[in-house]
């Protein structure tokens, strides 16, 4: 499988918001974090590749002409009622997924401590979290499209998520689309990273080439005066000192050989992105 | 479909505790008392509508709808899933009036389970594509306001009948193909709640 989903210059206009033409595309056997601040349309994106809002223009192909049937969606709230047991949302949903498996879910509530007879609203939101990933994977998807799945989690939880994620992600059949908040979640297991910034595909590409291309500089006001602009992805200043991220580590580095560069987070790429526009 | 088929279901069942226990003192009162079942047996019909509805509410709180079209077949599966308990709630509905008329020892009573078994799968015909396009707690505030034209129509019709029974037109014994209109307005429902679902925004 080359690619797990593809979305080409999807455009979905809501009128106070717009999905500008973004692109991109998973390839087999990897990780893709989509990460932007809250209303940068994360979850347009998501609910348009899965078909619950229809885009206005662009295309979505997903696991190569499969569509849904081998996707196992996370959303960022349980959608199973409260007064539903967990041993009923395991009944109901062998119905709904074609190839559920009753013996692969009973493993999963058992791995992730979930008790069948406890109802829903019984279950603490890091346990409501995991019987939605436990359903997803019950069904043995080769794409797993998580929407804020991880964020209101303890770290605990959190990590422990991660971890299966990983362990998912071992076929190379498997990709993963997941969106957060938490960028130090992404940067953890992410190949992949898509920003999006008021609507737009504002940085993409692979991790670690990103954390390698961009720098962080902390430097003084007057270091920063002679820099230029060109290099500037934005800036912020304080009463010590100010902090830069550049575009283009290696350039700056040989027409500035005297500044220290940092390698950014994925959070400090999002964050000097954000302001630069303000700049 | 049977998937969410099952989960109205379960969503359902767990007011029945409080259906049987009302069923079974209707069924008391209607064996061993002079209580009549036809005005018992509208509680029924109540039930049944306010189950149909609550389903909807609780599509809201959890936002099962967008999470059910995420699912193979969704959108199509989770409104034929809808309908078809609909239906069945509506056999129901009037299995349980026969039920109450047989233990009464009264008349007419296959009559009246018509009516009732009609007038709710009428009802739900409405109720349905209204709930689709609106959402479960908008649709509500829809419903009061065509259950009250339709109780207005219903209200001149009835005074119309009255005038009309004098003249010796059999009316009562056409409503025994209520059912049959029933089930006839909601494959058209149907029709329009797929169309709503199939092209809804979610």
């Amino acid at each position: 499988m080359q690619y797990a989903m593809k979305l080409d210059h999807l455009t979905k206009d809501f009128g106070s918001f717009k999905l500008n033409d973004v692109s991109f595309a998973i390839p087999g056997g990897t990780i893709l974090g989509l990460i932007g601040e809250n209303g940068a349309g994360k979850s347009t994106a998501i609910k348009c590749l899965l078909g619950i809002l229809r885009p206005d223009s662009g295309d979505v192909e997903l696991l190569e002409g499969e569509g849904l049937t081998a996707v196992g969606y996370v959303p960022d709230e349980c959608p199973f009622a409260d007064q539903l047991k967990v041993r009923q949302v395991g009944a109901f949903c062998a119905g709904l997924f074609p190839g559920w498996e009753d013996a692969l879910f009973a493993h999963y509530l058992e791995k992730f401590e979930l008790p069948a007879d406890k109802k829903v609203k019984e279950l603490s939101r890091g346990m409501k979290m995991k019987l939605s990933i436990a359903v997803a994977l019950s069904h043995r998807p080769k794409l797993l499209v998580l929407d804020e799945a991880t964020s209101g989690l303890d770290p605990v939880v959190r990590d422990e998520i991660l971890d299966e994620f990983l362990s998912f992600i071992r076929d190379e059949d498997h990709a993963i689309l997941i969106s957060s908040h938490i960028t130090s979640d992404l940067e953890k297991i992410c190949d992949y990273v898509v920003y999006l910034h008021k609507g737009e595909l504002t940085i993409s590409g692979a991790k670690d080439e990103l954390l390698e291309q961009y720098g962080k500089l902390s430097c003084t006001k007057a270091d920063l005066a002679k820099i230029d602009p060109a290099f500037l992805v934005g800036t912020r200043e304080g009463d010590y000192g100010c902090q830069a991220l550049i575009n283009d580590r290696s350039a700056f580095r040989r027409s500035h050989p005297d500044l220290p560069l940092d390698t950014p987070t994925l959070e400090d790429l999002m964050i000097f992105t954000t302001r630069g526009d303000q700049r | 479909m049977t998937g969410f088929l099952k989960r109205d279901y379960y969503l359902i069942s767990g007011n029945l505790k409080f259906y049987a226990f009302f069923m079974a003192l209707f069924a008391i009162l209607v064996a061993f008392t002079d209580a009549k079942s036809s005005f018992l047996s509208v509680y029924v019909v109540i039930f049944a509508m306010s189950s149909v509805m609550g389903l909807f509410s609780y599509d809201d709180v959890n936002r099962w709808t967008a999470y059910g079209a995420a699912a193979p077949q969704g959108r199509k599966a989770m409104v034929n899933a809808r309908y078809l308990l609909t239906v069945l709630i509506g056999i129901g509905v009037g299995a349980i009036q026969l039920l109450l008329g047989l233990l009464g020892k009264e008349e007419g009573t296959a009559l009246l389970a018509a009516v009732h078994s009609g007038v709710f799968l009428l009802y739900a015909s409405v109720t349905l594509p209204v709930s689709y396009h609106f959402g479960g707690t908008k649709a509500r505030t829809v419903m009061i306001v065509i259950v009250a034209v339709v109780a207005a129509v219903i209200g001149m019709g009835g005074a119309v009948m009255n005038i009309s029974s004098v003249g010796g037109l059999r009316l009562p014994s056409a409503m025994l193909l209520l059912p049959l209109l029933g089930l006839a307005a909601l494959t058209l429902s149907h029709r329009v709640s797929l169309h709503i679902m199939v092209k809804k925004e979610l």
